[in-house]
C-alpha cells in the first residue's frame, strides 16, 4: 500500500541546511491503522505532508498503491490526491461559508461530479458518521465533534485508499475525541481503508495495529501490536 | 461516481460564482471601479452613434451635392442678383440655384412678440431644404409679395400662431398661411428653420434694408466635386470684385468630425482611466481574496485540485465581477446618454451593440487583472496554507 525508502527532508538552503526527515523507510500493508508519535519537531508532520503529496521528498522514493509518486508534477500529485488520498486535519479545515453536505461534498466538485450526485454522496457519507440531521448546518453551527466528522466524512467521498489524519483529536474533548477514533476504526475495519495517523496521545497510539515513534528525524521504533 | 458533460470546469464556475456572492459587499466595491468604466465607455460609444445619425439626417435633407455661398464678411454688400445670374445661373454644372435674404426681426402676432430669423426665399429654396408646412400650405410663387408667411413650429408655438393670423414682421403685416412641422437643424441652411418666419423672395425688399442676398443654394451635377466648383466659384466672383465664403457639404462634414473626435478623445481617456483604475481595484480585492483564502486553497489542493484549476476559479471570479460591472455600467452609460440628450438638442437613438461592447471590454480588464492574483494563488503551497493556527 505505502512504502517509503530512505525518505530525507530539510528546510533551508543546501549548505545550512536543517534535516527534519532523515533515511526515514517504512512499508504498510493495505487495510492497516498505523500510529505515528513523537515529540514535537520529531518530523511526523512532515513525513505525512510528503506521504500525502502536500510537500516534495528531497530525497528517497515513496510508492502509493504500487505507484511511485514522489517526483511527480504539480498537476499528477493533484490527481493523485483526489483519487487516492483522504485528509483530516487537527483544525478541520471546513469552509465556514459552505453548509456540512457542500463541505463533504468539495472532493467531488474537482472530479466535475454534477450537484445532484455530489449532495447523494454527500448524504451517504455525512450519515456514515452520524450527522445525517446536520447536513444544512454550516461549520460555525457544529460541535467541534460535529465538525471533524463532517471532515471525516469529506476524505471518505472520494473513495481513498489512504487516510491520513493529523492529530485528529488534538482539538477535542476526550468524549468526542473517543467517538471520532471509534469512528476511523470503524472506516479502517469496514471500508477497508489504511490509516496513519499522527498523534500525542499514548492511549490513542496503543489502539492502532502499529506504531511507529520518530525522533529527531528518524523513526526509533516501529512496533506491531 | 458519475460524469457530467462539460466537467470540471462548469462546476467549478458555479463555485466560483457562489463564492462572489458571499462575499457581497467587498465585491459591490469592485463592482463600482469597472461600472464607472463601463458606463464612461457605453456613454462615449452611445454618442457617437448619435452624433453620426444626427450629421447623416442633416445632409438626407439637403443632399451632399449642395453649397452654401454667401458674402465674405457680414458688412460686405449682398449677392446681387445679376451677379449670381452670370456666374452661378450660366453655369452649365449648376443644377438648380435658390437665393435668399436672411436677417432678424420681430415677430408680433396678437401682443406675444419674438425674435426670429425672417428668411425670404424663393420657392425653389424650399424644394432644396425640403421645408413644407405641416399645418396650412406651402409659399407658391403666386403668392408674390402679397404679405404670406409661414412660421417654424417654434416661432409659432411661442407667438401662439395659427393659420390665418396676421402676422407684424417689422411692423409690415402678413397673413400666417401656413405652419411647418418641427424640424432638425440642417447642414448647409442659414437659418434655423424652427425660428424663423419665411416670406417670399419678393417680399425681401419690404422688411431687409439692404438689397440682393444673403446667402445662396447651389445644387451642382453628380459629376462636379462640390468643393473644386466652389473654389473655381470663388476666383471669379473675386474677379467681380465680390469676395465670396462658400460652405461645402466637404467642409462641414469635416468640421463636425473634428469636434465629434474631441469629445470622443475625451471620453476615451476618462474611459480608459476609470477602466484602469477599475481593473485594478478588482486586482486588490482578488489579491487580498486570495489571501484571506489561502486555507482553502490549500484545502482544494489537498483535496485535489490542480494548480489549473485554481486559477481557473479566480479568474471566473475576477471575470464575473468585471462583466457583472461591465453591464450595470453599460445600462447607467445609456441612462446617461438618455439624459443628456434631455438636456442637448439631440434625439436618443439606442444602440444594443454598445451593451455588448461595454461589458465585453470590461470583462476583458477583469480577465487581465484577475490574472495576477489567480496565478498567485495557484502558487501557494499546500503545505504551508494548511499549517496550523
Amino acid at each position: 500500500m505505502l512504502r517509503l525508502s530512505d525518505v530525507t527532508h530539510g528546510y533551508g538552503p543546501a549548505r545550512s541546511r536543517t534535516m527534519v526527515l532523515d533515511r526515514v523507510s517504512l512499508s504498510m500493508s493495505s487495510g492497516e491503522m498505523w500510529a505515528l508519535t513523537g515529540s514535537s519537531g520529531s518530523g511526523k508532520s512532515t513525513l505525512l505532508n510528503l506521504i500525502g503529496l502536500l510537500d516534495r521528498a528531497q530525497e528517497g522514493e515513496i510508492e502509493l498503491a504500487g505507484q511511485r509518486v514522489s517526483g511527480l508534477d504539480a498537476y499528477e500529485a493533484a490527481k493523485v490526491r483526489n483519487r487516492l488520498i483522504g485528509f483530516v486535519f487537527q483544525s478541520f479545515h471546513l469552509l465556514p461559508r459552505l453548509t456540512a453536505w457542500e463541505n463533504v461534498a468539495l472532493p467531488l466538485v474537482h472530479r466535475a461530479v454534477g450537484r445532484r450526485e455530489r449532495r447523494d454522496a454527500a448524504m451517504a457519507q455525512l450519515e456514515r458518521v452520524g450527522l445525517a440531521d446536520r447536513i444544512h448546518h454550516r461549520p460555525d453551527e457544529l460541535s467541534g465533534g460535529q465538525r471533524q466528522r463532517v471532515a471525516i466524512a469529506r476524505a471518505l467521498i472520494t473513495q481513498p485508499r489512504l487516510l491520513l489524519a493529523d492529530e485528529p483529536t488534538g482539538n477535542l474533548d476526550s468524549e468526542s475525541g473517543g467517538r471520532v477514533m471509534e469512528l476511523l476504526r470503524d472506516i479502517n475495519l469496514r471500508n477497508g481503508v489504511s490509516i496513519l495517523m499522527v498523534t500525542h496521545d499514548e492511549n490513542l497510539a496503543g489502539t492502532c495495529d502499529h506504531r511507529v515513534v520518530m525522533r529527531d528525524g528518524r523513526i526509533v521504533s516501529s512496533v506491531e501490536r | 461516481m458519475a460524469r457530467i458533460g462539460g466537467g470540471v470546469w462548469i462546476e467549478l464556475t458555479r463555485e466560483a460564482i457562489s463564492s462572489l456572492r458571499a462575499q457581497g459587499r467587498r465585491s459591490l466595491l469592485a463592482l463600482l471601479g469597472v461600472m464607472i468604466g463601463s458606463a464612461s465607455i457605453v456613454a462615449l460609444m452611445s454618442f457617437s452613434h448619435i452624433a453620426r445619425s444626427e450629421v447623416m439626417a442633416r445632409f438626407q435633407q439637403v443632399g451632399v451635392d449642395t453649397v452654401q455661398i454667401s458674402p465674405e464678411n457680414a458688412a460686405q454688400d449682398w449677392l446681387s442678383s445679376e451677379t449670381l445670374d452670370a456666374v452661378v445661373r450660366a453655369d452649365p454644372r449648376v443644377l438648380a440655384s435658390a437665393p435668399m435674404a436672411v436677417g432678424r426681426s420681430t415677430l408680433r402676432i396678437a401682443g406675444q412678440t419674438m425674435s426670429v430669423s425672417v428668411a425670404a426665399v424663393s420657392v425653389d429654396a424650399l424644394e432644396m431644404l425640403k421645408l413644407h408646412a405641416e399645418r396650412g400650405r406651402d409659399l407658391s410663387s403666386v403668392d408674390g409679395c402679397n404679405g404670406a408667411t409661414v412660421l417654424g413650429a417654434r416661432a409659432a408655438k411661442e407667438t401662439r400662431a395659427k393659420v390665418g393670423d396676421l402676422a407684424f414682421i417689422d411692423g409690415y403685416g402678413f397673413n400666417v398661411v401656413g405652419i411647418l412641422p418641427p424640424v432638425s437643424t440642417q447642414a448647409l441652411n442659414p437659418v434655423s428653420p424652427d425660428e424663423a418666419a419665411l416670406i417670399g423672395l419678393s417680399c425681401a425688399r419690404r422688411v431687409m434694408t439692404r438689397t440682393g442676398f444673403s446667402h445662396a443654394l447651389v445644387k451642382v451635377n453628380a459629376d462636379t466635386d462640390p468643393s473644386d466648383w466652389a473654389v473655381g466659384l470663388q476666383r471669379q466672383m473675386l474677379s467681380r470684385g465680390q469676395a465670396i465664403k462658400a460652405l461645402t457639404p466637404k467642409e462641414m462634414i469635416a468640421a463636425m468630425k473634428s469636434q465629434m473626435n474631441l469629445m470622443s478623445a475625451i471620453l476615451v481617456a476618462i474611459g480608459s482611466v476609470s477602466l484602469l483604475v477599475g481593473g485594478v481595484g478588482v486586482m486588490n480585492v482578488m489579491l487580498m481574496s486570495v489571501m484571506e483564502r489561502r486555507r482553502e486553497i490549500g484545502l482544494r489542493a489537498a483535496i485535489g485540485a490542480t494548480p489549473s484549476e485554481i486559477v481557473f476559479i479566480f479568474i471566473v471570479e475576477a471575470v464575473a465581477l468585471s462583466v457583472g460591472g461591465g453591464l450595470l455600467g453599460a445600462l447607467a452609460g445609456v441612462g446617461l446618454t438618455a439624459l443628456g440628450c434631455l438636456v442637448l438638442p439631440i434625439s436618443f437613438a439606442f444602440d444594443p451593440m454598445v451593451l455588448v461592447w461595454g461589458t465585453g471590454i470590461a470583462g476583458a480588464v477583469g480577465l487581465v487583472f484577475g490574472i495576477h492574483p489567480a496565478v498567485s494563488a495557484s502558487r501557494i503551497l499546500p503545505v504551508e496554507a494548511l499549517r496550523a493556527d
